[in-house]
């Protein structure tokens, strides 16, 4: 994968990046641009009252440490803790909502090479100026299509994964992921993937390296992921990748998971790279999916996901924006949940046009409206 | 570390601040230099005057704004500015411009680095060595270079497939 490029390039650039600190140095120092900086001013009292503070907290932290995982894996397994904010996935969360939107837009992208002339939904929205219809299926093809995959896994409704040792002989692998979710009708759906799951055992290993060398956190950790999905009665070939890095203010994981229809075709296959990033109190994930066919890159989509909730209303805003061949466009989704309705709009913007829809869900599909001004 | 904090004490002419700032981008700014230059000794040059510019101007730095987006901008109008002065200076044979893309030179730049920049355009350039060698990630390099993410992916698979191809052809080692 991608991976190994980029794994020589650093390496190269370790090696044959200039450095010219000192030439700045000087060049700067002759100009005049730098005086002493004044001493730090910490006294050893202070020091010593830091000390009373950290040393109970750091312990209630090693206790949290030791005991709260002990107090997680005593959970039974029929009953997981539920997932319901995004921004807070696990692991296995990442791997379930990844191998089921990469397989569901495969099967879409699929469905629509095979059957190019069949419209699978029309889009109507109102004419504010004549009060007739027009039809906006071409502007949302490709948003509804990303709304479908994603959108059971950024509402408010609960999401959860469980994760299990595999009994089952007819998949070789070692663990059973299974992902409950809402369907457009509340009904509730399940995928079922099987996967192993491989730590890299070179991830932790990091050449001894000056502070003027390295710009990498502390701490990082690389997995590799094979398996497989069901989805609707089909079967999809995973490879994926996990790398999670920490630091002192920061955490990240990135996720790479492939699809395949076929696994003896790997010229055909639905890509997802995830990326969370926790930091202080914002999180921020963002998902960018590729579908190459027969070894073409066809389209290219990206989805940033955000959510914000006050007293009185919980809003979700997403952004996607998509490049297909020559064709690019941006949507926008707010939703906003208060006093118990749900309502949710989308803006577009499609190569200079743009407007404004409502989303409603009819007999299993979603529909796009203006609002009559 | 808060790069914003940096610039601050900068300004203040803490020269350890200055030293974290320029760890944590010269690569960031070599590669941009070298995605318009295309030549090692140039784009060394204009390292040089980015960084005295980012001394000489940090108190014009606007707070929240994106300290490393700030000093790319610099080092890329920098690079174009040399590129420019170096173009009026050359004949106008078209022959004479090859020096952009240059002979092979993997001693200097290092095998794979001497195959991207001989091969891929600026933009794709600039965008794999953000991500491959600074370790930025897409939504950042989009954010950096002012470019939609869906962008930002779509050149740096580009960039990667090229550098794939002319692997296997041979140039550099198979992957």
């Amino acid at each position: 994968m991608k991976d190994d490029i980029q794994k020589r390039l650093r390496e190269e650039a370790r090696t044959h990046t200039p450095d010219v600190f000192d030439e700045v140095i000087n060049s700067a120092e002759r100009d005049g641009l730098f005086r002493a900086a004044p001493e730090p001013q910490k006294t050893k009292s202070r020091r010593r009252s830091y000390m009373r503070i950290l040393m109970p907290m750091a312990t209630v932290a090693v206790c949290a440490a030791i005991f709260v995982p002990v107090w997680l894996l005593n959970r039974p397994i029929d009953h997981p803790i539920p997932q319901p904010n995004i921004t807070a996935m696990s692991a296995t969360d990442a791997y379930g909502i990844g191998a089921v939107s990469a397989a569901k837009l495969l099967n879409a992208a699929l469905d629509a090479s095979a059957y190019p002339a069949q419209s699978v939904y029309r889009a109507r929205a109102l004419d504010a100026s004549t009060d007739g219809e027009i039809d906006v299926t071409e502007r949302m093809s490709a948003f509804d299509k990303y709304f479908t995959a994603l959108d059971s896994f950024f509402g408010d409704d609960i999401v959860t994964t469980r994760s299990e040792i595999n009994n089952d002989a007819a998949y070789p692998y070692y663990a059973k992921l299974t992902v409950t979710g809402l369907d457009f009708d509340g009904n509730t759906v399940e995928y079922v993937m099987y996967y192993n799951e491989t730590l890299d055992s070179d991830s932790d290993l990091r050449p001894d390296r000056s502070a003027r060398q390295d710009r990498r956190k502390a701490d990082k950790k690389k997995y590799t992921l094979n398996g497989v999905m069901l989805l609707d009665g089909a079967e999809y070939l995973l490879e994926g990748e996990r790398e999670a890095e920490s630091d002192d203010d920061e955490t990240e994981n990135e996720l790479l998971i492939r699809a395949y229809a076929d696994p003896d075709d790997k010229t055909t296959y639905v890509q997802m790279e995830q990326e969370i990033s926790v930091e202080s109190d914002e999180h921020e994930v963002e998902f960018i999916y590729t579908t190459v066919m027969n070894g073409k890159t066809v389209e290219q989509t990206s989805v940033e996901f955000e959510k914000k909730t006050d007293d009185d209303s919980a809003k979700t805003e997403f952004t996607l924006e998509f490049l297909q061949g020559d064709a690019k466009g941006k949507y926008t989704v707010k939703r906003k949940t208060e006093n118990g309705k749900t309502e949710t709009k989308v803006k577009y913007e499609l190569d200079g046009e743009s407007g404004e829809l409502r989303v409603e869900i009819k007999d299993g599909k979603y529909e796009y409206k203006a609002d009559k001004k | 570390m808060d790069l914003d904090k940096l610039i601050k004490r900068t300004v203040d002419g803490d020269k350890a601040a200055f030293e974290v700032i320029y760890i944590k981008t010269k690569d960031a700014v070599y590669y941009t230099a070298l995605s318009v230059l295309r030549d090692r000794g140039l784009s060394e040059d204009v390292m040089q005057t980015t960084y005295l510019k980012v001394l000489k101007n940090a108190r014009s730095y606007t707070p929240n704004t994106n300290v490393v987006a700030w000093i790319i901008r610099i080092a890329r109008n920098e690079a174009l500015n040399v590129k420019k002065s170096r173009g009026r200076e050359s004949s106008v044979d078209s022959d004479e411009h090859e020096y952009m893309f240059g002979t092979s030179a993997p001693d200097e730049y290092g095998v794979l680095i001497d195959i991207a920049r001989r091969t891929l355009p600026d933009d794709e350039f600039q965008i794999l060595m953000l991500a491959a060698v600074s370790g930025y990630k897409r939504r950042e390099i989009a954010k950096m270079l002012e470019m939609p993410i869906a962008t930002v992916t779509w050149k740096y698979n580009k960039a990667t497939q090229t550098m794939r191809q002319a692997l296997n052809d041979g140039k550099g080692g198979a992957i």
